[in-house]
């Protein structure tokens, strides 16, 4: 015997707070005079939200003046009729808008990542980046496959020396094909950091041997992309760069490290690969034995530097190796923290951008 | 505060059909005897704006009836036309009466 008290709570709320008793009685009084059924619901319904949006349109705040939304729909005129009416002055100040929120963004994403909420990694405070250094230090660079090899067959002051270096992969077989932003780390890569597969599994020391390389892990975003999210997918051949890749794993949410990766694979060194030292191009990183300091690892990598440039002079001389904090500067001149080149890149950069988009969107 | 001014057609109707109903103006009467007698089916939402900037022009007044079950516990709010209002429709009247003037034999004509 009562209409539908949603559609009666819509009248109400919509409606100026003097007006209410007085509308929201009268329609349930013509409610009550109609024949009972569905269809008086229905009737009801439909003039409770004509009236809440005629009405919820004009209503008006206690003191004088026009009320929120008639007020919010004559700027909106204002500005559109603006806007066509100076479309180069629009664009400037879309484009000034769009830049000061993307720069907003990205800084404010880089103190979330560095300040507010640093490494999510497991054991971070144990984990280090060993830089191949020239000129006596001075400079940094990454480090070559045979080199890098040397040093982890080696070093006792660090456990899981990991590399990774870029792959350029690229997804085909499935709708339009796609260049990924790929990376191929040696095994232990996701050990060290700490992190577990969403699902699946991640690289075995087996799959480092080239022949046995055609597997991938998956970002979330990239599975739920191009997969639908479809848990069937592990296991599944996919092409790759033309080549047929099976999925052994899918990353956990928001893990994206390095440089916002959305496809990682192994790292297989064949046997020219395992001997090139010209070729600097991986990242090395290691997480300290227990009990051991950087002090320590330095120590050990400054003897071992030496050996390899005793060993091969053409190429290692004048070069050492550095080890650093991923907390620490990455060199003297500069002062953004190596942490800097993991964390902000594996967390700031794709929020970042993609605030800066939604910014740039909305302006 | 109010003026004597003229009023729009469907402000005078609704006017006159508040002074028809005496007691019993509140807006689902009104409405009713709008559709019977002048063969308006308006809207309820325009009806309520134009009860209040009526009331608001002073060309009206409003009371509350005291709550009632069958209205969910709700009050009636009853209209009354105010001697402005009363004023404002005199105004129009004759304002349309001068304008109808002369015009008996073209108007019976077209009918």
């Amino acid at each position: 015997l009562t209409p539908p008290r949603w559609a009666e709570r819509l009248l109400s709320t919509a409606v100026d707070p003097s007006w209410r008793d007085s509308i929201a009685g009268d329609l349930r009084e013509e409610y009550l005079a109609r024949p009972a059924g569905r269809w008086r619901d229905v009737w009801y319904c439909f003039e409770a939200m004509r009236l809440a949006v005629r009405l919820g349109l004009r209503r008006r705040p206690a003191r004088n003046g026009e009320g929120f939304v008639t007020s919010f729909l004559s700027d909106l005129k204002y500005a559109l009729r603006n806007v066509i009416r100076q479309p180069g002055y629009s664009l400037v100040v879309a484009v000034t808008l769009a830049l000061g929120l993307g720069l907003n963004a990205a800084v404010f994403g880089m103190i979330d990542a560095l300040i507010l909420r640093p490494f999510q990694f497991r054991d971070y405070q144990r984990l280090v980046i060993l830089w191949g250094t020239t000129r006596g230090g001075a400079e940094f660079e990454t480090v070559s496959p045979a080199n890098f090899l040397d040093l982890r067959r080696q070093a006792r002051s660090v456990e899981r020396i990991t590399a990774w270096g870029w792959w350029d992969a690229t997804l085909t077989g499935r709708e339009e094909p796609e260049r990924l932003q790929g990376f191929r780390v040696s095994p232990g890569f996701f050990e060290l950091l700490g992190i577990a597969p969403a699902l699946g599994r991640t690289f075995t020391e087996d799959e480092a041997r080239p022949g046995h390389d055609r597997t991938v892990v998956l970002s979330d975003g990239l599975w739920k992309r191009r997969f639908g999210g479809d848990p069937g997918v592990v296991g599944r051949d996919i092409l790759v760069d033309g080549s047929q890749y099976r999925v052994v794993g899918i990353a956990p949410p928001h893990f994206q490290f390095p440089m916002g990766a959305e496809v990682w694979g192994p790292l297989a060194f064949s046997p020219q690969h395992a001997f090139e030292r010209e070729a600097r191009m991986l990242t090395v990183a290691a997480k300290l034995a227990p009990g051991r300091t950087p002090e320590d690892a330095q120590a050990e990598m400054t003897l071992l530097a030496r050996s390899l440039e005793r060993q091969y002079p053409e190429v290692n001389r004048g070069r050492g190796v550095a080890v650093r904090w991923w907390r620490a500067p990455i060199s003297p001149g500069c002062c953004w923290p190596a942490r800097w080149t993991a964390s902000a890149n594996w967390r700031c950069a794709p929020r970042s951008a993609r605030a800066a988009r939604a910014s740039c969107g909305n302006s | 505060m109010a003026h004597t001014s003229h009023l729009g057609e469907f402000e005078q109707m609704v006017l006159l059909a508040v002074l028809r109903l005496r007691d019993d103006a509140y807006a689902v009467p009104i409405r009713e005897e709008l559709a019977q007698r002048a063969g308006r089916r308006i809207a309820r939402g325009a009806l309520y704006t134009t009860l209040e900037r009526l009331e608001a022009k002073g060309y009206l007044r409003s009371t509350f009836s005291e709550p009632t079950a069958e209205r969910g516990g709700r009050s009636r709010r009853y209209f009354l036309v105010t001697a402005y209002g009363l004023a404002a429709l005199r105004t129009s009247r004759e304002a349309l009466r001068r304008m109808y003037e002369g015009l008996d034999r073209l108007l019976g004509e077209n009918r």
